[in-house]
């Protein structure tokens, strides 16, 4: 595939990932297109470059990747919050006795 | 503070646009500098790109080594899993949380496996990558300033929350110490880039 074609789909794939995110169960597949936004966008810059052409197209697939990539996988706290948060469930649990409790109780 | 906002329907939380503008800075920084240094520009991108897959990655790994307890308890329980939705809450115990520096291996880890892989020198691309850490950390911090997590001790003269994500944060005066934080790790950044 050459540069424009490579450009074309990154912006594709980036709009559905960000698009796609928005939309619950869907946001699941967008996650794969965003990330496919990412790689055509840096494959597609590779292209241009080397064919002397425009990285424009290629470089807003790239951006658009990675901001559908992001609102599909990173929360709504940094994980350093996440991780004292959930230590400290965890510390204060009774810990197996209430997971074998909880596993229990799902089936 | 401000800690999200609703867009259609969705949550969108400033530590998130927070950290995707750290990313962005980050690839723009390091494309940049990888094309002033002569090296391979799309490379470079990639590394960062798989760093950052491995910072999710074993962020949350690591933290399965932290909940040892928990681990025995999913695996010793395997016969109770039934359906998807057992296997989605046994994951959660093991996997759900996230450890800072099991992301900081993952990342330096990944980029010198990247490196190995297509023979790059890693010092070459280090000089450069180590600069994204503070960088990145910087816009990290602001983040957490504006959704109140990462939250400092009790201050008389602070700034008092009563929105934040963390609900201990709120309603107390307390001392800013993401900005701080956030100066340190840009000074820092200052350092390397200009060294």
């Amino acid at each position: 595939m050459n540069s424009k074609g490579l450009s074309i789909a990154a912006l594709v794939c980036g709009i559905l990932g960000i698009v796609g995110s928005f939309i619950p169960v869907v946001c699941y597949v967008t996650l794969v297109l965003a990330i496919l936004g990412i790689v055509f966008g840096v494959i597609g810059m590779k292209k241009a470059k080397e064919a002397g052409e425009g990285k424009g197209l290629a470089t807003a697939g790239l951006v658009l990747g990675i901001i559908g990539t992001a609102f599909a996988v990173i929360g709504i706290i940094c994980i350093i919050c996440v991780a004292a948060t959930a230590n400290s469930i965890i510390s204060n649990a009774s810990g197996l006795s209430d997971l074998q409790n909880a596993l229990s109780s799902l089936s | 503070m401000f800690p999200s906002f609703e867009l259609f329907g969705k949550t969108i939380s400033m530590y998130m646009i927070c950290a995707i503008v750290g990313i962005l800075a980050v690839l723009l920084l390091t494309y940049k500098l990888a094309i002033k240094n002569k090296l391979d520009e799309f490379n470079m991108l990639f590394m960062m790109l798989f760093s950052f897959g491995g910072v999710v990655v074993f962020s949350h790994i690591l933290y399965a080594f932290t909940v040892p307890k928990m681990v025995v308890g999913v695996f010793s329980n395997l016969d109770k899993i039934k359906n998807f939705d057992d296997f989605i809450y046994a994951f959660n115990v093991v996997f759900g949380g996230s450890v800072f520096y099991g992301g900081l291996i993952g990342a330096i880890f990944v980029f010198f496996l990247y490196t190995k892989v297509k023979k790059l020198n890693f010092g070459d691309y280090s000089d450069i990558g180590a600069m994204a850490i503070p960088l990145f950390h910087f816009f990290g911090r602001i983040g957490c300033f504006l959704s109140g997590c990462c939250y400092g001790v009790e201050w008389e003269h602070g700034i008092t929350y009563h929105n934040a994500l963390v609900e201990s944060a709120n309603g107390v005066p307390r001392f800013p110490v993401q900005l701080v934080e956030a100066v340190l790790n840009l000074l820092l950044f200052l350092l390397l880039f200009y060294l």
